[in-house]
C-alpha cells in the first residue's frame, strides 16, 4: 500500500504576541514545528504500513525551508519525502494548495491519503476534502480510528457533533485526522540521518500543471486586509498566597459577577 | 489569463444568497437556523431573495421552519438516495442546483458536515471558499467581505472572491443569534428531483451521544476543566461547583480526547464558541486555542498552580493554586454564602 501524508510546516501560532506599541504581531523568534495533527496522521500512516505493508511519503507543498518537516516525518519512520516547491506556487489558498496536492497524489499513485485535520495557522480544514475531490476519490473528515483495513477498503471511525459514526470507503480514499487520535511516536538517531538523504524536491514542471492553476493565479480568493486583534482587556487580578484565603476572594469575586455587580 | 480548467463565470448571472440547511431527523441543526438570520441580512442588503437548501429525502414540514426563520423560499435536493447522509452525495446533489439556480452567495454552516459537503461543491465549481467566518460585509462592488479569524484569533483577515461565483463560506457556529420564529412569514417550497452517482463512502454505524445536561453554548456559567486535573474524578468538583452555580460544565480539547467529556462540551476553536456570563478555567492552560472560544466570556476566573499559566495573561481574576485544594475550599464557602442570602 502507498501511502501519503499531508505535512504542513507551521509557524506556532501561540509564541506569537501582540505589541501594544506598535498593535502588531511579533513574529521574530518565532519557531515553526509541523502542524500537531499531522503528526497523528502520519502516525496513523506509519501502523498501517506496519501492518500491512508498502511504503509511507511525506508530501509538503511549500518555500524550501519546509524541508525540516519533512525530514521530522522520515526521521520518525516515513520511508521518504517530497517538497513541491516553486515560486509559482506561492499566494495559494485551499483550492489551488489542494490542486498540487492532488497531482502529487495522482502521480505517485497513492492508494491511501491522510492529512490533519485543520493547521494552526489558516485552519480550513479544506485541503484535505480539496485533494480528494480534485483526484475524484471518497474522503471522510475529522477519523480518530482505523477499523479495518483491506485491499479494497477502509473503515474508521469519526465524531460527529452528534455522536460516533463508522464510514466504509473504497480504496483509493482521503482521511482527515484529528488531533489526539493517537501517540505519535518519536524520531530515531538512525532516521535522522537516514532523512538528509530522503527528501526529493518536486517543482511545477515536474507535476506538469499549467501554471495559472497554481499559486496567486489559481486561488479564487484574496486577503484584502488583515486586521491584527488586541487581545480583550480583562482585569488581570491574580491572588497568590493561602488557599482558604484564595477561596474567599474568589467566591467574593464569583458572587459579585452572578449578582451583576461586575 | 485564468486557469483553463475553470469553468467560465459571468458574474451578472449569479443572483441571490443560499443558505444549506443541516438536517438531523426532524430537525434543522442550530448552526444553520443563524445562517437564515445573517443570510437575511445579507439579501436585504444585496436586495436579492433568501433560499435555504436542504438536501434530503421525506422532510414533511421541515423545509417550512427555514420560512419561519427568515427565508424567502426552501429548495429541496430530493432523492430516495438521500435519506441519510453522504458527503459525496450530498455535495453532487447541491453541485448540480447551484449550477442550476447561480446563487452568488453559499453560506454553510461550520460543523464537520457542513464543512465537508462545502469543501466538496467547491472544487467543481472552481470557486472560492472562505472557512470558519465570523462576520460578513458587502464592499462596493457588491463582493462578499468574509471575515475570519488566523493565526489561533490573533489576526482576524478579509477575503474576498472578487471573480468568482457562488462566493462560497462555512460560518462559526454561534457567532450569530438564532432568528426568532414567525409562523406568519410565507414563502415557496420547491422540490427539485434530483440523481446521484452511487458512492465510494458508506455510513455504517452511527451512535448518537445522548444530551441530557445543559449545553455549553446556553448556560450563563460554564466550569471548564483542563488536563491539570490529572483525572477524569476530577471533574466532580467540578460538576458541583456548576450545579451550585446553576451552570454547565466543558473541558479543554485534551481531556476531551481522552474521554473525560463528550465532545459537545469542548471549548475552543476546534469545539464550540460560547459567551456566558462567567467562565471558570480550571487546570486549563489557555492556549489561543482554547482561549478563541471564551473571548466574549463577560469575566473569566481561572485557577490553575502555574503562575505563568498563559491562562492568566487572559483572565479576570485569578488564582494560582492547587485546584484539590482551593475548590472544596470554594464550594464549602459558597454553599455558606448561597445559603445566608
Ligand atoms: C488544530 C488544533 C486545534 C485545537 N483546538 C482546540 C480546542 O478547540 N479547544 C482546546 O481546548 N484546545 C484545542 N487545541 C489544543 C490546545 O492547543 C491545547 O493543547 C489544549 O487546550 C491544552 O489543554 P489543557 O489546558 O487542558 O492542558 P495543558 O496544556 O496540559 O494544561 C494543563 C494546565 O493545568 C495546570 N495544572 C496542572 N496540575 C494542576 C493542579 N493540580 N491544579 C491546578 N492547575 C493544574 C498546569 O499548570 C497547566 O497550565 C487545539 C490544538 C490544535 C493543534
Ligand atoms: N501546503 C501543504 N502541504 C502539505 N499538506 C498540506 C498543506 N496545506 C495543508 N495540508 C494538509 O491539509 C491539512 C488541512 O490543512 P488546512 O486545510 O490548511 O487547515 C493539514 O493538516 C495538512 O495535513
Amino acid at each position: 500500500m502507498r501511502i501519503l501524508v499531508g505535512i504542513k510546516w507551521v509557524p506556532r501560532v501561540d509564541q506569537m504576541k501582540f505589541d501594544p506599541v506598535t498593535k502588531t504581531l511579533v513574529r521574530v523568534g518565532v519557531e515553526s514545528v509541523v502542524n500537531p495533527p499531522d503528526l497523528n496522521a502520519l502516525e496513523m500512516g506509519l501502523q498501517i504500513r506496519d501492518k500491512v505493508g508498502g511504503e509511507v511519503i511525506a508530501v509538503s507543498m511549500a518555500p524550501p525551508v519546509a524541508k525540516e518537516g519533512l525530514m521530522e516525518a522520515v526521521s520518525m519512520g516515513a520511508d521518504r519525502g517530497i517538497l513541491l516547491t516553486d515560486r509559482r506556487m506561492a499566494g495559494a489558498d485551499t483550492l489551488a494548495t489542494s490542486r498540487v496536492l492532488a497531482e502529487a497524489a495522482k502521480k505517485l499513485k497513492a492508494d491511501l491519503i491522510l492529512v490533519g485535520e485543520e493547521t494552526i495557522d489558516s485552519a480550513t480544514g479544506q485541503v484535505g476534502p480539496g485533494i480528494a475531490v480534485h483526484l475524484g476519490i471518497p474522503f471522510i473528515s475529522y477519523v480518530h480510528k482505523v477499523l479495518e483495513i483491506g485491499d479494497e477498503s477502509i473503515t474508521v471511525e469519526r465524531e460527529s457533533e452528534r455522536g460516533v459514526e463508522v464510514w466504509r470507503l473504497g480504496l483509493p480514499a482521503l482521511l482527515t485526522v484529528v488531533l489526539g487520535a493517537n501517540k505519535p511516536r518519536r524520531p530515531t538517531i538512525r532516521g535522522k540521518i537516514r532523512a538528509k538523504r530522503a527528501i526529493d524536491f518536486w517543482s511545477l514542471d515536474d507535476l506538469g500543471i499549467d501554471p495559472e492553476c497554481v499559486g496567486f493565479p489559481g486561488s479564487p480568493t484574496r486577503v484584502v486586509d488583515m486586521v491584527v486583534v488586541e487581545p480583550p482587556k480583562r482585569r488581570g487580578e491574580i491572588f497568590q498566597g493561602e488557599a482558604a484565603e484564595a477561596a474567599k476572594w474568589l467566591a467574593d469575586k464569583i458572587l459579585e459577577v452572578l449578582k451583576g455587580g461586575l | 489569463m485564468v486557469c483553463k480548467e475553470w469553468p467560465p463565470v459571468n458574474k451578472d448571472e449569479w443572483r441571490g444568497v443560499w443558505v444549506f440547511l443541516e438536517t438531523w431527523g426532524d430537525s434543522i441543526e442550530e448552526a444553520s437556523l443563524q445562517l437564515l438570520g445573517e443570510g437575511r441580512r445579507l439579501a436585504d442588503r444585496l436586495e436579492v431573495p433568501l433560499t435555504g437548501i436542504i438536501v434530503g429525502h421525506d422532510l414533511g414540514d421541515l423545509p417550512k421552519e427555514a420560512i419561519y426563520r427568515g427565508a424567502d423560499q426552501v429548495i429541496v435536493a430530493d432523492s430516495p438516495d438521500l435519506l441519510t447522509y453522504n458527503p459525496q452525495k450530498y455535495s453532487q446533489a447541491l453541485y448540480k442546483l447551484i449550477v442550476k439556480y447561480k446563487p452568488e452567495i453559499v453560506l454553510f454552516p461550520g460543523t464537520r458536515r457542513g464543512r465537508e459537503v462545502a469543501s466538496s461543491v467547491a472544487i467543481p465549481l472552481r470557486t472560492g471558499l472562505t472557512a470558519d467566518c465570523t462576520a460578513f460585509d458587502v464592499d462596493e462592488r457588491g463582493n462578499l467581505i468574509q471575515i475570519r479569524p488566523a493565526f489561533g484569533g490573533k489576526i482576524f483577515a478579509k477575503i474576498v472572491t472578487p471573480d468568482r461565483r457562488p462566493q462560497m463560506a462555512s460560518v462559526r457556529p454561534n457567532v450569530f443569534p438564532t432568528p426568532p420564529r414567525d409562523e406568519n412569514r410565507s414563502g415557496e417550497v420547491i422540490r427539485e428531483p434530483v440523481k446521484v452517482d452511487p458512492s465510494e463512502v458508506e455510513l455504517l454505524e452511527f451512535r448518537e451521544t445522548s444530551q441530557v445536561e445543559m449545553p455549553i453554548d446556553k448556560a450563563k456559567v460554564v466550569v471548564a476543566g483542563g488536563y491539570g486535573l490529572g483525572i477524569p474524578k476530577g471533574l466532580e468538583m467540578l460538576r458541583e461547583l456548576a450545579r451550585l452555580l446553576g451552570g454547565a460544565l466543558a473541558g479543554s480539547r485534551k481531556i476531551v480526547d481522552l474521554g473525560w467529556l463528550p465532545r459537545s462540551r469542548q471549548v475552543g476553536q476546534t469545539g464550540k464558541t460560547i459567551r456566558p456570563d462567567l467562565y471558570i478555567a480550571v487546570g486549563i492552560s489557555g492556549t489561543s486555542q482554547h482561549m478563541v472560544g471564551v473571548q466574549s466570556a463577560k469575566v473569566i476566573v481561572a485557577i490553575n498552580r502555574d503562575p505563568k499559566a498563559p491562562i492568566f495573561e487572559s483572565c479576570d481574576y485569578g488564582v494560582v493554586a492547587d485546584y484539590r485544594e482551593v475548590i472544596p475550599l470554594l464550594l464549602e464557602e459558597l454553599r455558606k454564602r448561597l445559603a445566608s442570602d
